[in-house]
């Protein structure tokens, strides 16, 4: 066998595609998968709570991360614009990553406060009132369709094992929190709390 | 053709070719729908199901899965037979794998638009789906690799190279970047996080590109080219070069979509260096496949399929140089995120993977019906003046749009003020994004000439046939 090559022997083909396309696995996404341990020890992420986890699902449902991003790049104009840049140990607990490839809409790294939950309905009700030109769907039926809660625990649950300090006595009294809201509010909610655990830190 | 229905199993590859035909039209029109919301907004409808953020990945989907894998599981396993001078490895695995493939895409089509989504771009489906995807895709590659196994030749053909290199790679990006804990039913949360997943989710999404979208459609060009040419493969070793060049360099290239992020810099120069090296064997094979098809100058002049497959190889050159560009940290400091990257993933998608696939659907359709000509050769010169003006106006639109936008955003005024607010960059762009969706809009009407010239080949001439006898 060890006389042919690839174009010879199906084997062959196989193994050497597998070893020769692998090679990036072990050099480039091993060695930062293994450092989690070393990135947490820098961060100031702070867990979102329950109504937030809740927020940031819809969020996901909706499609939002399509048109927005959450990555402001460490370049001087996008600071300016968008506020502090990044770091790596800022998303800890994203699970998964919400940075997006699109900028539709401006990017919302640290969009939490910067408008009024009163400002932020209206817009997610219907963009075109405060943004005259704004191309954002409008999401009327976030403001009718009322969150049961019924599956909060499972998801936090679920952040928990995956390495997010959520405690139990939180995840119990998570299903009262979420119940009864609103998937706007909810989403309102997630929307402030962007870039808030981060906002103290100016060093770049 | 009708002797070598009995030598070979062609029934199912011309399902899989129909399948490709319909979700070609379809995932290009809900393109061209998702365009048109972007000028009209009103067009979202106020509903749920087809709001921007919800259409988007059921045209990714729509056109990655449907259309693109569709057509590369019906040709692979169609000149895997031929090359291999063999039957299918099993008959019914193959219906196993056209029907499992198909009940996914329903099930996208379902789940998407009802908000069942990971996020994660170009693999959004939910992990009971992914299971599901994971599934069908072994049962494939146990098909194609035991047909090759069969095979009753000495030699293993070009085009089989990049289908299994297909199919070995996106097994195991798929794999890895949907590795998730599932919180209930159809809902679960990837188990990397942040910068870390990002990593995985471009190492897959690049790998996509790379292993479906190209490596896929180069494997079933370096069947179809020389067939339609009737010329034998230009350099059997610029082949090899271009394979192995591919697969080396391809899955390291994925981190030049994180440039200027939070992941380590040493990350990202992996990634822009090695995109800047894959020019090389991109051009390489490019060459390759157009030196195959001006050996016969003389047809060249007058078949527009062979003109659509050399339109293919010009985006394919022009995609694999705008790519590397992109990579480069002062490129892709003006690029990143704007219309201008849209407009690059379109001249490949529309250019080099469309075109390619429209090229194999006028060749291959009348062949596997077993017919020698098309119905009407003026539709078909329509379809490729409308293609063309289409990707043209389309990319035009888009690098106006993007470089426009892209600069505004960066620009600052002398005393270190932002020169534009973000409102003023979407105006800005408006128009050209009417004219994105002009040009998707033709090159989607391409299409329907084409579908009704086939249907017109494909059933007319059955009939004189019938008359015939």
């Amino acid at each position: 066998m060890l006389s042919k090559d690839f174009t010879q022997s199906l084997v062959i083909l196989i193994v050497a595609t597998v070893l020769v396309a692998s090679f990036s696995i072990v050099v480039l996404i091993v060695p930062n998968l293994v450092r989690t341990d070393e990135i947490r020890l820098r961060s100031m992420a702070i867990p979102l709570t329950a109504v937030q986890v809740a927020g940031r699902d819809v969020y996901i449902s909706e499609g939002c991360h399509v048109c927005h991003t959450q990555m402001v790049r460490n370049i001087d104009p996008e600071v300016k614009r968008d506020g502090r840049a990044n770091k790596e140990a800022d998303d800890i607990y994203e699970y998964p990553n919400l940075w997006g490839s699109k900028r539709t809409g401006p990017d919302l790294t640290n969009l939490g406060r910067k408008y009024s939950d009163q400002w932020q309905r209206i817009h997610l009700m219907n963009p075109r009132q405060v943004v005259p030109t704004s191309l954002m769907p409008a999401y009327p039926w976030l403001f009718e369709q009322v969150l049961s809660g019924d599956d909060i625990e499972d998801k936090m649950r679920a952040l928990q094992t995956l390495g997010v300090p959520y405690t139990d006595s939180e995840i119990d009294k998570a299903r009262l929190a979420v119940k009864g809201m609103t998937k706007g509010e909810a989403l309102v909610q997630y929307l402030q709390s962007l870039g808030q655990d981060t906002a103290g830190d100016q060093e770049r | 053709m009708q002797a070598s229905t009995e030598l070979y199993d062609v029934k199912v590859v011309r399902y899989f070719i129909i399948a490709a035909l319909v979700w070609a039209v379809a995932g290009m029109f809900i393109g061209v729908v998702l365009a048109a919301q972007l000028y009209w907004p009103a067009l979202n409808f106020d509903s749920e199901y087809i709001q921007f953020g919800r259409l988007r990945p059921l045209h990714t989907s729509g056109v990655i899965y449907g259309f693109v894998v569709n057509i590369l599981m019906g040709t692979s396993l169609y000149i895997v037979q031929r090359t291999g001078k063999t039957k299918l490895f099993n008959h019914s695995l193959a219906w196993m794998v056209f029907w499992g493939w198909q009940l996914i895409l329903v099930l996208a089509l379902i789940t998407l638009p009802l908000g069942y989504t990971t996020s994660k771009e170009y693999a959004e489906l939910e992990w009971p789906i992914d299971i599901l995807i994971v599934i069908v895709w072994v049962l494939y590659a146990v098909l194609f690799f035991g047909t090759i196994a069969k095979r009753t030749v000495h030699h293993i053909f070009v085009a089989n190279w990049f289908f299994g290199a297909f199919i070995i790679v996106i097994a195991l990006i798929f794999i890895l970047n949907n590795l998730a804990l599932p919180a209930y039913f159809m809902k679960s949360y990837s188990v990397f996080a942040g910068a870390q997943d990002a990593i995985v989710q471009w190492w897959w999404g690049h790998n996509a590109v790379g292993f479906l979208l190209t490596a896929g459609i180069i494997g079933m060009n370096y069947y179809f080219i020389p067939k339609l040419a009737e010329r034998p493969i230009y350099s059997y070793r610029l082949s090899i070069i271009h394979f192995w060049g591919l697969v080396g360099f391809y899955t390291w290239a994925g981190t030049h979509h994180l440039v200027y992020s939070s992941v380590p810099v040493w990350v990202q120069n992996i990634g822009i260096v090695m995109s800047l090296i894959l020019w090389l064997p991109s051009w390489a094979g490019a060459f390759n496949s157009a030196m195959t098809l001006l050996q016969n100058k003389a047809k060249l002049k007058t078949d527009y399929i062979m003109w659509f497959f050399m339109s293919a190889i010009l985006y394919y050159c022009l995609a694999t140089f705008e790519g590397p560009l992109l990579a480069i940290r002062w490129f892709n400091m003006l690029a990143h995120n704007t219309e201008w990257i849209i407009g690059h993933v379109h001249s490949a998608a529309l250019g080099w993977v469309g075109m390619s696939g429209i090229a194999v659907f006028y060749y291959f359709i009348p062949r596997l019906w077993g017919q020698n000509g098309l119905w009407s050769q003026k539709l078909l010169k329509w379809h490729f003046w409308l293609a063309h003006l289409g990707v043209a106006l389309y990319a035009i639109a888009l690098w106006v749009a993007g470089i426009g936008e892209g600069y505004m955003w960066l620009a600052q005024q002398e005393n270190g003020s932002l020169a534009y607010s973000f409102v003023e960059a979407m105006d800005f762009k408006a128009p050209w994004l009417f004219v994105r969706f002009f040009g998707g809009a033709c090159y989607v009407l391409g299409l329907l000439l084409m579908v009704f010239n086939l249907y017109k080949t494909v059933t007319v001439k059955l009939e004189v046939n019938q008359d015939a006898k």
